[in-house]
């Protein structure tokens, strides 16, 4: 059971208001229309207006579900506009789960949010680099490239 | 241990997401 350990109901109640569906039942088949529902687990970000943000399938055990989750609002935010919300998100996860499966790809977000704010671009580069030196073999590392 | 309070309404997760400045964490799940 992944939602019962800490880390992720933590960071479920800290960042978001959840919402949970059967996909099932009766009730359910108009929000699993209007969200295209194919496959469980189905996990979304969604804005206050219901907008998708983000999405991911499939199962995740509970050191991978608290810095995917919090990834996933740091993407929200980004797309948002919020970049210095989304930058601290991204680092947040670096830093308590460094190991993660989403690490790389939130080194490369932690360079776009910067670069994002301050329009500086040694701040994407600086992040950049970073990604590189720490996930050499990561897809996010070729697609640094440009 | 306490549990998580998962609404089951996308219209009463949107209101409280608008009220508190969070975001809506849908989880669509299969019960079998």
């Amino acid at each position: 059971m992944t939602y019962p350990e800490t880390p992720v109901r933590e960071a479920i109640e800290r960042l978001t208001v959840p919402l949970q569906l059967d996909n099932t039942a009766d009730a359910s088949q108009a929000v699993l229309d209007r969200y295209r529902h194919v496959w469980t687990p189905d996990l979304r970000i969604l804005d206050t207006d219901g907008t998708e943000l983000y999405r991911w399938n499939g199962y995740l055990p509970p050191y991978e579900f608290a810095p995917q989750l919090i990834a996933a609002v740091a993407h929200a935010r980004l797309r948002r506009k919020e970049y210095d919300a989304a930058k601290a998100l991204y680092e947040e996860a670096l830093r308590r789960f460094p190991t993660s499966l989403i690490a790389a790809e939130a080194q490369y977000y932690t360079g776009v949010s910067a670069y994002r704010a301050s329009h500086n671009s040694s701040d994407l580069l600086h992040a950049w680099h970073e990604l590189e030196k720490s996930h050499p073999e990561s897809e996010w590392t070729v697609k640094q490239n440009f | 241990m306490s549990e998580i309070a998962w609404l089951g309404s996308l219209d009463e997760a949107l209101r409280a997401a608008q009220a508190g400045e969070k975001l809506v964490l849908l989880d669509v799940f299969n019960p079998g």
